[in-house]
């Protein structure tokens, strides 16, 4: 199963992040749970965890890119 | 929630080193992450240290040079936030604590940090409000208290820091947050230095007030096998 990670609203007043950094690589494999990626709003930076244990197969997005909520920053092929 | 509520231990540490107070929260947040340790909240003050954030911009650190004369290191963290100030005077407020235990949400953390330090300034007749889409506290145009905070699993790192006696030279420094507005210290608006371990003894109350937190004081020994 492909599974499309989104750039998180996580705060009801967030339109966009800025994607700091990749804790995984394309071709890793990564546990539900585990932080993927870091966002820092204006004045707070959050870890996002992966909702899901499979492998990183597409990273949209390099590091200091500024994405709105809900695009597709990477693409993960899901464990059944 | 049971019903004794949310209870919280707190620890005065005085003055630390930054990297010092960093490597300590760093591993507060492991072990509050594997939960053996409820919320902790670390109270304190740091010695002259420039840091920036992750969305500092290297253009903002204005005097590079007499930074360098004054021996006052720069360094890199992992908070939110652009470039600032931290020296003795300055009443740091560090909380390890899971947001989402608790029901809290970013911009209500942020609120509730900025409400406290409104709170406790409100004692000392001093009227501060917030400006907005910046964040901090402001006392007209001039900031008061700055911060900067970081979630790895909902559980939090850094936080604020409340200018009470800091000396506010080196703010001069650097372009504080990339805001390019001044910042002001509680000293200088009541015109006498205070007691900082009575404002951080009321900085506690007002935190345990904000965030409806039982909070008990521990000794620093405590924190020994972090």
């Amino acid at each position: 199963m492909v599974y499309e990670v989104q750039m998180p609203k996580l705060d009801i007043t967030m339109e966009k992040g800025i994607l700091v950094k990749w804790f995984k690589k394309e071709g890793e494999k990564i546990n539900k749970g585990e932080p993927l990626f870091e966002v820092s709003t204006e004045k707070v930076s959050t870890e996002v965890e992966s909702e899901v244990s499979g492998m990183v197969m597409k990273i949209n997005f390099s590091a200091d890119d500024i994405v709105n909520v809900g695009e597709v920053v990477a693409v993960i092929e899901a464990e059944a | 929630m049971n019903s004794c509520g949310w209870v919280g231990v707190a620890f005065r540490m005085g003055i630390l080193d930054y990297e010092e107070a960093l490597n300590l929260q760093n591993r507060l947040v492991e072990a509050r992450k594997n939960e053996e340790i409820s919320d902790t909240v670390l109270f304190l003050q740091h010695l002259p240290v420039i840091t920036m954030g992750k969305s500092g911009k290297l253009q903002n650190i204005l005097a590079p040079k007499r930074i360098e004369e004054k021996n006052i290191r720069v360094i890199y963290t992992d908070r939110g936030g652009d470039v600032t100030y931290h020296g003795p005077g300055q009443l740091v407020v560090y909380p390890i604590i899971n947001l989402r235990s608790q029901g809290i949400t970013l911009s209500g953390y942020v609120w509730k940090l900025e409400e406290m330090v409104i709170q406790l300034l409100s004692c000392f007749g001093i009227e501060a409000s917030r400006v907005e889409k910046m964040r901090g506290v402001w006392v007209g145009k001039e900031k008061i208290a700055a911060l900067g905070v970081h979630l790895s699993r909902w559980i939090s790192k850094h936080g604020l820091a409340l200018n009470v006696n800091t000396n506010l030279d080196p703010f001069d420094l650097i372009n504080p947050c990339g805001t390019g507005r001044r910042v002001t210290s509680m000293a200088k608006i009541l015109g006498r230095e205070l007691c900082i371990d009575n404002v951080e003894s009321l900085m506690i109350k007002c935190f345990a007030e904000v965030f409806g937190m039982n909070i008990s004081l521990e000794p620093t020994n405590r924190l020994k096998p972090f």
